[in-house]
């Protein structure tokens, strides 16, 4: 079909399917075979930086579409994910008073709860589109930071829903009978001998949406809609000449990642078991932004790498930093094994980028090449 | 195509065969401990293995240090004389940076290795882990005196919580600054778990005395209360309570004094900072404000306090002396007492723990912390409060106005809805 | 009215900051097209040279000097080393490098400064100056005069001199003014400098009373330049100035009138500045001074 092949900076997805066919696919398919091992060998610390990256790694893929398909620079991506995240809490969890804390619910079927927010959290894209539609650039990306910072004064201010500061518990999540969560107490679900608890179980549904939401910006990045999008973002006018209605496809792109986010949002809320409305922040908004870019715009595999690297480096620097000679005693002076990690990870971003400002899909394509040019 | 299939099931066949090798595969029998002395994750024949979840590079982390030297002091002159069920007390740390995710995920890389978390700092990490606390049974210092954390029963709060600390305040202000019914009183307070247990006790007390409350809510990193203190003036506020951070204390006492308000401010715990009176807020700061703790400053006289005093003196001498580096030495105090009942009880498990915190009644810290009381589970553990003032020439900044007390509200306050 | 005159002054006075603030971020976007994440970073490096050279008892004038001086070479060392060499492939990925830089200053200063609120030593003190009913700062009124001024200098420099108009040919159409021989580059390099100078001489009015000090918190308070920015228009030198107003005014009105503004919820000052922004944007979509987009057809 296709080829709507554009004078190309490196931040865009070259549009050829068999080249991209004959490396992302594979790729993904191969770790998603390892991945799929990886409960019955590593313990709940990896697992939980694992559901904290599928959630951050759905997410993300919604806003690489935003800003690597449409073009639309976006740093209210963080809003989107609570709405996903507070929509299910409060769809699936049921009225109580905990303490002094009063919360509502609405008590429904977790997955029908759990469909319902992500509708939820693309609704609101799709309200927020037409201010979108009126904006360009960065007026956009700022505009769009209004969101975060009115979502965290909603959060606040609606203790209802989101339990006051202490925030609530998150309702596990049930398919058919089964829980994902610790089971009943006193039961043990054992797969080939290993002990099956809550991390174990998320992790397969993580791992799965993953999957699907890649598979399903792959198919939309290929067909019109992808088409479409990158026509409106490169540019509006010759889109709109070409009979692309541009108000509507921004919309759409709206619709589709806040989708997304919301979906992550979901995830992130069963990630954490207890979610509090400041994890939606500023911060988080930039680094959802961080992921896309390191990962390469318009790649969706590329926004998986990224939103592993955010969500788990800093983590993983933290916990082996010790090992560095030359670190601060505790309570004393100098530089601590964390703030070692945190240098770590803020240098390994810039130099990152600094070697390949395509991200890691730049990267891909570069090995490809190579490989290509090999053969 | 059919090759690359292939592969790929001998892989999947592979993978998951190995994984009857993994390490997590549960055995069929598991060994029973051995002995007297029940014991726990995290315990040893030779160690005791505490965790601490605290900020290293976030905003907060300045406190974190402070504390971390306070708990130092206390453990390493501990260990000293033989730790604990003789056993060296030792700590695994995890900087969460003041971000709840990350707090979640170093949790669960400590929790299977330590008997109790002996400090968790960050309102919105201690909230993000309070289902876990709970149902890991994992006993938790936590670094906020907020009372809504109280319905979580291993949550240990080592003091009396933010709302009393107010009732106190406002009692205070009433019998020794001549506020009456029918006086306005503004309150300055974070928005934020801290902030609202402040405003709870603020309101509770304003109700009681019959006093009118101006309430203003402002963000951790609002930098000039300008706007408030106006606002305050203008209403006519005969003394003004804050709930807030330091050096948001020395922007609202500062503007006050310069525009000639001659106000008293009374402010909650961590509301002040030494670190203030090397600022020019000092001369503000010690003529109006007051500070309502129930943690003896650094210059008190009783023998707890001089301990600490003279033990971060001698190890931290260039460090700057502030109330959370007591507050560390406090917490650990606290801890302490709770390994060495649960070790007289032979009972070094986390449900043991537990026990050993709700049997202690009376807790006396060397007059360190007011007397406090763990036994009434999901009561506030401490009622009395001091009420301080900055001085410059004081040990760490602080002197005693008025002793150790509790006012009738206080006494009888339960955190109501 | 007494009140509402002194938060105006308040709010001017703040703003005059803010508009410093914005102004550094809007010459970087206009000169290199790249949202400098590490803004913040900028002030607090400024400010922290300043504090620590005042603490080691180095007169104010010369402490802000090496503050400025400090800021401004990070500035361009940034420039140098990240925008530089990447600028011509991605301005998206350049952002996203200077979040990095961001972490790196920030974790680093307040790693140094702890638990301490370092002072700025500045002449000016907790002193007043009383204009009729209002008392305003001596700290903030310098704030304001240095503010007009800087940005006066700066608006006749870049109407009238040869690197200005060079660096408004850049902004205009960067490929034809490089075809023309301006040095992109050396423009470039010059903005980012100008940006961290800007940002050291903010910081020395936000750690001025009525603040006791800097703290590792005060970073934060630079992100006011984005909604101030844009409120004036990116394109617009003279709409930082606009912008930095309003967002100050808006906050202390919103701060002050708080109880009156409550059934917004409690707390809306904070949502003020971005709430005024969206509304100045539905009207006009690229500022109140942005030059509204013309497509050619």
């Amino acid at each position: 079909m296709s080829k709507v092949d554009v004078a190309v900076p490196v931040t865009t997805v070259p549009v050829s399917p068999r080249r991209t066919r004959s490396l992302a696919l594979p790729a993904v398919a191969t770790a998603v075979v390892v991945l799929a091992a990886v409960p019955f060998y590593l313990d709940r610390f990896w697992l939980t930086l694992g559901l904290f990256a599928f959630a951050a790694a759905v997410a993300a893929i919604g806003l690489g579409l935003l800003l690597g398909q449409a073009g639309q620079l976006s740093l209210g991506h963080a809003f989107f994910v609570a709405v996903g995240a507070y929509g299910y809490t409060y769809l699936a969890g049921t009225s109580r008073t905990v303490g002094v804390s009063h919360q509502g619910g609405l008590g429904l079927p977790p997955l029908i709860a759990l469909v319902l927010a992500v509708l939820l959290a693309g609704l609101a894209g799709l309200l927020f589109s037409p201010v979108a539609a009126r904006l360009r650039g960065i007026y956009l990306g700022i505009a769009s930071l209004a969101l975060v910072f009115a979502g965290q004064h909603i959060l606040a201010n609606a203790p209802l829903v989101t339990g006051g500061y202490n925030g609530r518990t998150v309702p596990p999540l049930t398919i058919g009978g089964f829980g994902f969560d610790d089971g009943a107490p006193g039961t043990q679900l054992l797969v080939l001998g290993v002990p099956f608890h809550r991390e174990e179980r998320l992790w397969y549904l993580g791992l799965a949406v993953t999957a699907l939401a890649y598979l399903y910006h792959r198919n939309l990045v290929r067909g019109r809609p992808g088409i479409a999008l990158r026509a409106v973002r490169d540019s509006e006018l010759m889109a709109g000449m070409m009979g692309v209605p541009v108000t509507r496809y921004k919309g759409y792109a709206f619709l589709v990642s806040s989708m997304y986010a919301g979906l992550g949002g979901v995830l992130l809320a069963l990630a954490f078991g207890r979610i509090v409305p400041v994890t939606f922040d500023y911060a988080m908004s930039i680094e959802f932004l961080v992921m896309v870019v390191l990962g390469g715009l318009g790649s969706a595999a590329g926004a998986i790498v990224g939103a592993f690297f955010v969500a788990s480096l800093p983590r993983l620097l933290d916990r082996y930093a010790d090992v560095l000679p030359g670190l601060a005693e505790p309570g004393g002076d100098g530089v601590s094994p964390a703030v070692a990690a945190r240098f770590g990870y803020a240098i390994a971003l810039i130099l990152l980028l600094l070697i390949e400002p395509g991200g890691a899909a730049g990267l891909g394509r570069r090995v490809a090449n190579r490989f290509r040019r090999n053969r | 195509m059919t090759k690359r299939r292939a592969v790929l099931a001998i892989a999947l066949v592979a993978v998951f065969g190995a994984a009857g090798c993994s390490t997590k595969v549960v055995d069929a029998s598991s060994s029973p401990s051995a002995g007297k002395l029940a014991t726990g994750p995290g315990v040893t024949d030779t160690t005791i293995t505490l965790g601490v979840l605290t900020d290293r590079t976030g905003p907060y982390a300045g406190l974190g240090k402070a504390v971390e030297q306070g708990r130092t002091l206390f453990w390493d002159d501990r260990n000293a004389k033989g730790g604990v069920c003789g056993r060296k007390v030792q700590f695994v740390l995890k900087d969460h940076g003041y971000n709840p995710q990350n707090a979640v995920t170093a949790y669960a890389s400590i929790k299977d290795n330590v008997l109790a978390l002996h400090e968790l700092l960050g309102s919105p990490e201690i909230a993000a882990l309070l289902d876990s606390i709970q149902s890991d049974q994992m006993l938790t210092g936590a670094l906020s005196w907020s009372s809504s954390l109280l319905s979580n029963p291993y949550v240990v709060i080592s003091g009396t919580t933010y709302d009393v600390e107010m009732i106190n305040a406002v009692d205070w202000l009433v019998k020794n600054k001549g506020l009456t019914k029918g006086d306005k009183i503004g309150h300055i307070f974070h928005e934020g778990d801290y902030g609202e247990n402040g405003d709870a006790g603020v309101v509770a007390a304003a109700k009681e005395y019959g006093l009118e409350l101006l309430p203003y809510k402002i963000k951790p990193t609002t930098a000039d209360l300008t706007a408030q203190v106006t606002a305050l003036k203008s209403a006519g506020a005969k003394a003004i309570l804050l709930t807030v951070a330091p050096a948001q204390t020395a922007s609202a006492v500062g503007v006050a004094a310069a525009s000639g308000y001659a106000v008293p401010f009374v402010a909650n715990a961590p509301s002040f900072s030494t670190a203030l009176l090397a600022t020019a807020a000092k001369p503000a700061l010690e003529k109006q404000l007051y500070v309502a703790t129930s943690i003896a400053p650094f210059s008190a006289t009783a023998p707890g306090a001089a301990q600490v005093r003279d033990a971060f003196v001698s190890k931290y001498s260039d460090a700057i002396k502030i109330q959370y580096a007591l507050f560390g030495y406090a917490q650990a105090q606290i801890m302490a007492g709770i390994l060495d009942t649960a070790c007289k009880n032979n009972d070094l498990t986390r449900a043991g723990l537990l026990k050993a915190f709700q049997s202690q009644s009376h807790v006396d810290t060397n007059g360190l912390i007011a007397p406090l009381d763990f036994s009434k589970p999901g009561g506030i553990p401490a009622r009395q409060t001091y009420i301080l003032k900055p001085d410059s020439a004081a040990a760490g900044g602080l002197t005693q106005v008025q002793d150790l007390f509790a006012a009738p509200l206080a006494q009888s306050y339960t955190p109501s809805k | 009215m007494t009140q509402f005159l002194q938060l105006l002054a308040g709010g001017v006075s703040l703003g005059a900051v803010y508009a410093l603030l914005a102004l550094g971020f809007v010459v970087v976007f206009k000169a290199s097209d790249v949202v400098n994440f590490g803004h913040p970073a900028l002030l607090m490096i400024g400010a922290y040279t300043i504090a620590r050279l005042g603490l080691s008892q180095v007169a104010f004038p010369l402490a802000v000097l090496g503050g400025v001086l400090l800021a401004a070479l990070t500035g361009l060392v940034v420039q140098r080393f990240l925008v530089a060499p990447i600028a011509s492939t991605s301005v998206v990925t350049v952002s996203i490098m200077t979040i990095g830089v961001d972490i790196l200053a920030q974790t680093e200063i307040t790693r140094r400064i702890g638990v301490d609120i370092l002072s700025i030593a500045d002449p000016w003190g907790d002193r007043v100056v009383r204009l009729g009913a209002v008392d305003v700062p001596q700290a903030r009124v310098a704030g304001l005069v240095s503010s007009v001024v800087l940005i006066g200098l700066f608006l006749a420099w870049f109407k009238l001199s040869r690197w200005g108009i060079a660096m408004r040919a850049v902004a205009d159409d960067a490929p034809t003014a490089a075809l023309m021989g301006v040095p992109r580059k050396v423009i470039s390099a010059l903005a980012w400098t100008l940006a961290g100078g800007l940002a050291a001489v903010a910081g020395v009015f936000i750690t001025a009373f009525p603040t006791p000090g800097l703290q590792p918190a005060t970073a934060s308070v630079a992100l006011a330049a984005f909604p101030a920015a844009i409120i004036g228009g990116l394109d617009s030198i003279g709409g930082a100035i606009v912008g930095g107003l309003v967002v100050g005014l808006a906050e202390s009105l919103a701060e002050g009138y708080e109880e009156r503004l409550s059934f917004l919820g409690q707390g809306f000052h904070s949502v003020m500045p971005y709430a005024v922004m969206v509304l100045v944007l539905l009207v006009r979509p690229t500022g109140l001074f942005g030059t509204r987009e013309l497509h050619r057809v």
